[in-house]
């Protein structure tokens, strides 16, 4: 029952951290002021998950082979690549230099 | 001056060749995610399986939609007690706030179902493609249709394997496939840094973030968006 109960709680609360701004929001327009906040705030909350994903990659993965094959997914990404193009471009030289790094190691 | 990202107007309908092409675009966009995302899905599996309610574990899968608060708020139960699960797994989610005001005028042209339905499933990579797909042309059924699309993509491979996890265990552990994740991230950060104040932003929050990984709870992250925040208010005014 407990389980169930912290389940529904947290399901209810972050639906309505999702749900809230969208209906605060109805019709209403936001100054430029705010909009470059939220956009700010968007940039950076994925540059963190990016950043926290690759250290939590790092437990099982070799962490320099993770930091170049990010780098070069960095600078597909920078040259216009799709999403498909910087993870295939990225995994093979993640899968390279780990496959490298293990036969060194 | 600061480059500033906008909307594109666009029509409300679409035709329905174009509403098939938005529908293979949104869950062909997310797919890298679901690959990326496979590993984090696993463990939560065995954590759910783990746990003395697996159906209930499990049911978080679609009821939360967050994997760290998922997988804090089944660890804390046994440790600290529901409240404190509560709270945790709240904590964590509290980032959605930023996504949810992210998107707000994006959508605000959208009927009130989809907003409810779109809302359910914003997530992070959900969120970053839904960004990404407001900045292109096309009509607001196109729209809904490539977010919709994206966002079941990466609900019913979510919970798929996160019950895999909960059967199978870690037997797929050592595959590689944790690298996918950070590189899809990278690919929505990356056309945001030719903007000075969001490239500001992006890297304070990446320091910040390495700075306050073992931070409880979600406050590392919080107090990464906050500081990316703050730097690119820096910048921006450093620069008029």
């Amino acid at each position: 029952m407990t389980t169930w109960v912290v389940i529904v709680a947290v399901g209810a609360g972050s639906f309505a951290f999702r749900w809230l701004p969208l209906r605060l929001h109805d019709g209403q327009a936001g100054s430029a002021c705010l909009d470059r906040l939220i956009r700010r705030a968007g940039a950076g909350a994925t540059s963190a998950l990016a950043v926290s994903s690759l250290r939590d990659g790092a437990t099982s993965g070799a962490m320099p082979a993770l930091a170049i094959a990010a780098i070069v997914g960095l600078i597909v990404a920078l040259r216009g690549g799709t999403i498909l193009r910087v993870v295939v471009t990225g995994s093979v030289v993640y899968g390279t230099l780990a496959g490298v790094l293990s036969a060194l190691g | 001056m600061t480059a500033i990202v906008t909307e594109v107007d666009a029509p409300a309908s679409c035709s329905p060749n174009e509403h098939l092409t938005e529908i293979r675009a949104g869950a062909l966009a997310m797919a890298p995610f679901v690959v990326g995302y496979a590993p984090f899905a696993l463990v939560i599996g065995a954590a759910v399986a783990a746990h003395g309610h697996p159906i209930a574990g499990w049911a978080g899968s679609w009821l939360i939609y967050g994997g760290s608060a998922h997988l804090a708020a089944l660890r804390t139960i046994d440790d600290g007690g529901a409240l404190l699960a509560i709270l945790t797994g709240l904590l964590i989610n509290a980032r959605l706030l930023v996504y949810s005001a992210s998107v707000a005028p994006h959508w605000q042209r959208q009927p009130r179902w989809f907003r409810a339905v779109g809302a359910a499933l914003l997530i992070d990579p959900t969120w970053a493609l839904a960004e990404r797909r407001a900045t292109q042309p096309g009509s607001d059924r196109a729209q809904r249709a490539y977010y919709l699309a994206a966002g079941l993509t990466l609900g019913v491979g979510w919970s798929a394997l996160i019950a895999v996890g909960a059967v199978a265990g870690n037997i797929v552990s050592g595959v590689g496939l944790e690298v996918a994740a950070p590189l899809c991230l990278i690919s929505l950060v990356a056309p945001r840094l030719k903007d000075g104040d969001t490239r500001a932003a992006a890297i304070v929050a990446a320091l910040v973030s390495v700075v306050a990984a073992r931070w409880p709870a979600g406050t590392g992250m919080l107090a990464a968006i906050a500081a990316g925040c703050a730097g690119a208010a820096l910048v921006g005014r450093r620069s008029t």
